[in-house]
């Protein structure tokens, strides 16, 4: 038999620009230190470390966890570019469904702002990389397909950054905490085109952490099991090899871990109640929701238009404000979207509060190979 | 289909065995089960998963296709100047490629013909770096 994993507590620092002073080890070590105090959590309860970033360096885990005073615990570093949050969190899953840990701390944290310019890119060796491909060309002509082939409209698409803005106002753990105008989506800088500054994620700095326990982990902890958040299935998958004269916006990653997550948590898309997507760039939290079967095909951008994802909608998405504007600290942001499914499921989400949210679907997709559908996407599904 | 660097070779690819020069040619794969051919060449076929005795063999693709999708990149990480065109590019052999467009962005369209072009891509030792490129079909002609 399996062993359940629940959430014990969450805790994240606000996402946005740090100084030199504050570095990923001051970060990480701070949003471990309020998804601990959140659990009731000491040192000693804490049997292992799962860190995921991409920038940190080597063993980034290890110098945060020196200043958390939990050197000496297995702790290990997990990459998988804009998933490696949500990747250490399903190794940590895994870890406790086999039986090896009972309480387990998980942090995503980036610090981004002192080493990357003008966007990041796939590996420099990436065939794609050396063509002059960055993460926004790929997302431009995603949203050059998707019109041309639905008859969506370039509003419709930046609508999602006037969604998740006004948000994220609510959410007081958001880099951005105002509203913005679909006036001043369309104005904005052009970056790739159609897509300007507004339709992209931040480059930005932040951690987020929960502890995640077995049964008997919580009641070390002296927690109550029912009606806490727990895992129900967490997906992954890599891209495929695409041959042919493809639809550039089938999402078949997305499909493929939507599907796995689905089939092993027993429920359908008809079942999430809220959904934490990644929208590193605007039409990406379109087409990928359509890819994880939760809108369907061509129809996403009327949803947006019409406020069914929006909170009060009939499938909020981003509660939090999402990449676009609670930030993205890549390695931070798949930890970051289960923060906010836990506060949603157990009602501390405040003004921005789902209503009755009882399943959540928080999706990362991280890294371009060439020739594939994508690096890595995770589905994880969280249901109290 | 792994070479070593040749010192006498007098450029560099961007990368071996990625294209041929003369006639410039993308080089793909072709799975000889499924015919299915695939850009940059690879060892097996992703199409069928054919596991035949035969491996796919490198063929060059066809010079020519319709640009299937495009954007014009105004932000880039330092090292490359904008802005610059890249685009999907089918080529006629049903082999869709990543490349940049060397033409003015405003007389592209979903759908235009391109031609493959070799290209200058800087220097490493001494020696030009030759990568690819796609330009409007007339321009390649004229050229």
């Amino acid at each position: 038999m399996m062993q359940a994993s629940y959430f014990a507590g969450a805790g994240m620092v606000r996402f946005g620009k740090y100084g030199p002073e504050t570095g990923l080890e001051q970060l990480g070590a701070a949003a471990a230190r309020a998804a601990m105090h959140d659990a009731g959590a000491r040192r000693s309860d804490i049997e292992a470390v799962y860190v995921g970033h991409v920038f940190g360096g080597p063993v980034a885990g290890q110098r945060m966890a020196v200043e958390l005073g939990l050197d000496g615990l297995p702790i290990s570093n997990h990459e998988n570019y804009c998933a490696s949050g949500a990747t250490a969190l399903r190794e940590a899953w895994m870890a406790i469904r086999a039986g090896a840990h009972d309480v387990i701390l998980v942090v995503g944290v980036e610090k981004m702002t002192d080493r990357i310019k003008g966007g990041v890119t796939p590996d420099p060796s990436d065939l794609d990389a050396m063509q002059g491909y960055v993460m926004a060309a790929g997302h431009a002509l995603s949203a050059q397909r998707y019109m041309a082939d639905h008859g969506a409209t370039r509003e419709q698409i930046a609508m999602v950054a006037v969604k998740n803005h006004r948000h994220s106002m609510h959410n007081p753990y958001a880099q951005y905490q105002h509203a913005i105008s679909l006036e001043e989506v369309l104005s904005a800088r052009a970056i790739a085109d159609p897509l300007g500054k507004l339709d992209c994620s931040p480059i930005s700095d932040g951690a987020a952490a929960v502890v995640l326990c077995s049964a008997t982990g919580l009641q070390r902890l002296r927690l109550n099991r029912d009606g806490r958040p727990h895992i129900r299935a967490i997906g992954l998958a890599s891209g495929r090899a695409r041959t042919g004269l493809y639809d550039l916006n089938e999402e078949d990653i997305s499909r493929r871990a939507a599907v796995q997550a689905y089939e092993a948590a027993g429920i359908g898309p008809g079942d999430i109640d809220l959904v934490e997507m990644h929208d590193c760039f605007t039409i990406a939290e379109i087409v990928r929701l359509e890819g994880i079967g939760l809108i369907p095909r061509g129809e996403g951008g009327q949803w947006t238009q019409a406020g069914h994802t929006s909170v009060g909608g009939k499938l909020p998405v981003n509660p939090s404000g999402g990449l676009l504007s609670r930030g993205h600290p890549v390695g931070a942001t798949g930890v970051a979207q289960v923060c906010e499914l836990y506060w949603q499921l157990t009602g501390q989400a405040g003004a921005r509060q789902v209503d009755d949210a009882r399943a959540g679907l928080a999706y990362c997709k991280g890294g371009t190979v060439a020739g594939t559908d994508g690096g890595s996407v995770t589905t994880v599904i969280l249901a109290r | 289909m792994l070479n070593a660097i040749e010192a006498d070779q007098p450029y560099k690819p961007i990368r071996e065995g990625l294209f041929q020069i003369d006639p410039p040619r993308l080089l793909g794969s072709q799975c000889p089960a499924c015919r299915t051919k695939v850009y940059p060449a690879k060892g097996f076929c992703p199409q069928c998963d054919g596991d035949g005795a035969e491996r796919p063999h490198v063929v060059p693709l066809s010079p020519e296709g319709a640009v299937f999708a495009y954007t014009v990149i105004h932000q880039a990480p330092a090292g490359r100047k904008t802005p610059y065109v890249l685009a999907y590019v089918d080529l006629d052999d049903e082999v869709r490629v990543l490349a940049q467009i060397h033409a003015p962005h405003t007389e592209i369209r979903i759908g235009q013909r391109v031609a493959l072009a070799l290209c200058a891509a800087g220097t490493e030792d001494g020696k030009p770096v030759i990568g690819y490129a796609f330009v409007l079909v007339d321009q390649s002609r004229g050229a």
